[in-house]
């Protein structure tokens, strides 16, 4: 249990190394780029080796860069003090991904967050309903670049 | 009369044998936000939250906004406490810029982070004795907060959404009478707060009714992520200030409030231990404010492009922002990860099996502000 | 006694106009009291010490409109607000301000005043049953419980001090009253008073209209001229309770120097600030924690102390 064992498991399982990620002020941490089909493998991983604590699931879309849709998932081990930050990238044709709702509670409410906004499909989530955005604003997938607010003063 | 008064459509609802009662968005405790909650007699059976009546999408307005003038959206997070959520924004963009400020700008931030923790928590003690219908203890610590406010009015001009912490520094140069009316206010916290913890804490009406309620297990905390004072009271000495200190938090000396019962009362206790400390830390920036007559670093307008992660330890808990620079002169993008966000999803699971009667005082114990739950 | 004088009694003093004067004057003394010990001013501007605050604030409350949930029964919603209004009136027309101050004086003033205002909670449960919505059906429900086990202790006492000076009359009571009586029933006046509390639904009891929790109880519906007789039949009630303790275990207009009916209304505001310094302080308690403390400590007290009062009788 703890970083070392999850980065060599990383390394056997996937096939991804451990990188530096020092954009973070907070703490020491390691990115690992990862296949969107393992998510839910290495979720069951990070639960196991004591990446018990989440932070944050951030999408960002990189559709006018040329690339797809990017999912962050920041994890925190509470006893060693070491973050981990889970990068995979979707396409932003067909955003799909498997929810990793039932692995980490918490998530349940941000990907129903991340779903509203982005229109990503996360597969296998209970309630994939309107949370936080009105109903006019659903299904125009707010967050995405492709959408952009009516100004309000010209 | 007037008939399209008389309109109301629905009626009384049956869901099984359980009544469902829409508790919010128009009820006196919830704030702008739905529980559906449902009832058998007075035992809640089931919790739903529905919150979202307050959005203003704030991640998607700050891809507009340059990196300072962002710091306007960012405070209305939450205005009971601004100046944490400006402080996080401002560590991140000089995370992005490479630029560090000087250590009297550090110093001055903490006092101004410290102040909008005392504003917020005074606030939130006030409601938490208001969700059991008693207005005095609400009306003293509106008294009390009174002082910090004229401190920050004095100081940024205003009394709320300060915009007092900017991006390379603080927005201006603090005068002399701006630390004598902290000392004041502080002087003030100190004079009355023995008398209003002797109401507060002794006081066994509160006690019969927080004490034992809502209990959330250490196992809790972990799984649903939750945050801040929620989090410390069921023992998981989690605090951003201690743990990865950030603005020169390392130099003072304070304690995490931390209580092991994971009930509302100790929630309670937690958030007026914490006004202690604040008000230590405080005293301490003042005496050992270093010298120095820079308050502002130039920034640059476009920033190089990268991401930066930054969290800060707020009023209500961590908050944490992921934000991305394409090289631009403001945000590609900026997630705003907010404590109210995780910590009401708790409520779903621990209010269960308690009475109607309960869900006002577990709610106002969780500690939430519905700006940042919706941002 | 001439037509005059009982229709002067019935309709000025100590009749409606009083009544309704009472209402404001609760009304003002209990915002003016409370924003004291909140460490506020209260009302202030409108009039001298804000008096006429209270006097626009009803004038406004009597201007809104009246708005009758579609499926509740309009007869019955409109006339449970005046029915309350009504038997809270009668109960004060028993009350002794003076000597010769009462608008009836019968043998059982006791047990009329404690009758009616034991069927309040009838009412109390109609006005949240015709509302026809979730949160006064609630509210009326709780009521019932509350209010149950409140008059429980409320008669007990009440019936100590009819026990103790051998009649049910207000005027017998109050003139028979000495120190040694106030001694033998001061532990039936304590239960009185907290009895006066719940039944009153005054704050730490004020459970069937917990704003933070059911938003304001049966009350919650009602609007303009049935919320002001509810409201005002709600003050009212606590005026009368207020009167009730006075009569019974204060010596009611027994005072020296001062005219009776003065000493009658300097007791009447000791209890009310009484009762505006408990609103002030305590927090509300739950429902359940209410009936355990009567079931369990208020009622088996006021049983005992009939049999004090007994034992002090027969020595």
């Amino acid at each position: 249990m703890g970083f070392e064992s999850f980065a060599k498991k990383m390394e056997m399982y996937f096939g991804v190394k451990a990188e530096e990620y020092p954009q973070n002020r907070v703490a020491k941490t390691y990115m690992f780029k990862i296949q969107p089909h393992h998510i839910r493998e290495v979720a069951k991983l990070l639960k196991e080796e004591g990446f018990n604590f989440f932070h944050t699931l951030s999408p960002v879309d990189y559709s006018p860069k040329g690339r797809g849709l990017e999912l962050n998932y920041f994890f925190e081990s509470i006893e060693e003090r070491i973050w981990v930050l889970i990068r995979t990238e979707i396409p932003l044709e067909n955003p799909e991904i498997d929810s990793i709702h039932d692995i980490f509670p918490a998530l349940e409410a941000c990907e129903r967050e991340e779903w509203e906004k982005f229109g990503i499909n996360f597969k296998g989530h209970p309630r994939l309903k309107p949370l936080l955005l009105d109903d006019t604003l659903q299904g125009k997938w707010v967050q995405r670049k492709s959408y952009i607010p009516e100004p309000h003063r010209k | 009369m007037y008939k399209g008064a008389q309109i109301i459509t629905q009626p009384v609802g049956k869901e099984g044998d359980l009544m469902v009662l829409n508790w919010g968005v128009q009820h006196p405790a919830s704030g702008p936000m739905r529980i559906k909650v449902w009832l058998d007699g007075e035992k809640i059976v089931k919790v739903e939250n529905d919150p979202g009546y307050v959005t203003r999408n704030l991640e998607k307005m700050l891809e507009y906004r340059t990196w300072e003038n962002a710091v306007v959206n960012v405070e209305r997070i939450c205005f009971i406490d601004d100046l944490g959520t400006i402080l996080n924004w401002a560590l991140a963009v000089e995370k992005l810029a490479d630029v560090e400020v000087p250590k009297n700008v550090q110093y001055f931030r903490v006092i101004l982070a410290e102040v909008g923790r005392i504003v917020s928590h005074l606030i939130g003690i006030g409601g938490m004795f208001g969700a059991l219908g008693v207005a005095t203890p609400m009306m003293w610590v509106l008294a009390l907060r009174e002082y910090y406010l004229d401190f920050l009015e004095h100081y940024s001009g205003y009394r709320i959404s300060t915009a007092a912490i900017v991006p390379g520094g603080v927005r201006f140069e603090p005068k002399k009478e701006d630390f004598d009316l902290l000392r004041k206010a502080v002087e003030e916290t100190e004079r009355r707060w023995d008398d209003y913890k002797e109401v507060f804490i002794d006081n066994p009406t509160l006690v019969e009714r927080y004490k034992g309620i809502g209990i959330i297990p250490k196992e809790l905390v972990f799984e649903l992520g939750l945050r801040g004072p929620v989090a410390r009271a069921s023992g998981v000495d989690y605090d951003l200030r201690k743990r990865y200190p950030y603005s020169s938090y390392e130099d003072f000396d304070f304690k995490v409030v931390v209580k092991e019962e994971g009930d509302a009362y100790a929630r309670f206790l937690v958030v007026l231990e914490e006004i202690e400390e604040s008000v230590k830390i405080i005293k301490q920036a003042l005496e050992g404010m270093p010298e120095g007559d820079k308050w502002k670093i130039r920034m640059p307008k476009k920033i190089k492009a990268g991401e930066a992660y930054s969290a800060v330890e707020w009023a209500r808990g961590g908050i944490e922002y992921h934000v991305v620079s394409d090289g631009g002169t403001g945000a590609y993008r900026a997630k705003i990860s907010a404590p109210s966000f995780m910590n009401i999803w708790a409520l779903e699971y621990i209010a269960p099996g308690h009475k109607l009667a309960d869900l006002a005082t577990i709610f106002a114990s969780l500690y939430i502000c519905h700006g940042d739950l919706d941002r | 006694m001439d037509l005059a004088w009982i229709l002067f009694k019935t309709l000025v003093f100590p009749g409606v106009t009083f009544l309704l004067l009472v209402i404001f004057a609760t009304f003002y003394l209990e915002r003016k009291l409370v924003a004291d010990m909140h460490g506020r001013t209260g009302p202030y501007y409108v009039g001298p010490y804000g008096i006429l605050q209270t006097v626009a604030d009803i004038f406004k409350i009597l201007q809104k409109e009246v708005i009758i949930h579609r499926e509740a029964d309009k007869f019955l919603f409109l006339i449970v607000p005046a029915v309350a209004f009504i038997m809270v009136s009668l109960v004060a027309a028993f009350i002794p301000y003076d000597k010769n101050l009462w608008i009836v004086s019968t043998p059982y003033d006791l047990v009329i005043s404690l009758a009616l205002l034991t069927s309040l909670p009838a009412i109390f449960l109609f006005a949240g049953w015709v509302s026809k919505s979730k949160y006064p059906f609630i509210g009326g429900v709780r009521v019932i419980n509350q209010l149950i086990s409140g008059e429980i202790p409320l008669w007990l006492a009440g019936l100590s001090v009819a026990l103790w000076y051998g009649t049910f009359n207000y005027v017998e009571i109050v003139e028979k009253f000495d120190i040694i009586g106030f001694l033998v029933n001061i532990v039936g006046f304590l239960i009185f008073l907290v009895a006066i509390l719940i039944v009153a639904d005054r704050p730490p009891f004020d459970i069937p209209e917990a704003e933070q929790e059911i938003v304001y109880g049966f009350l919650t519906e009602y609007t303009g001229v049935g919320y002001l007789l509810l409201a005002g039949a709600k003050f009212l009630e606590v005026f009368v309770l207020a009167a009730m303790t006075v009569t019974l275990f204060l010596g009611g207009f027994k005072g020296p120097f001062l005219p009776g009916w003065v000493w009658f209304f300097i007791k009447v505001f000791a209890i009310y600030y009484l009762a505006f310094a408990i609103r002030a302080s305590t927090p509300r308690i739950r429902l359940d924690q209410l009936i355990r403390f009567t079931w369990t400590v208020l009622v088996p007290l006021s049983l005992l102390n009939i049999l004090l009062v007994l034992a002090v009788k027969a020595l």
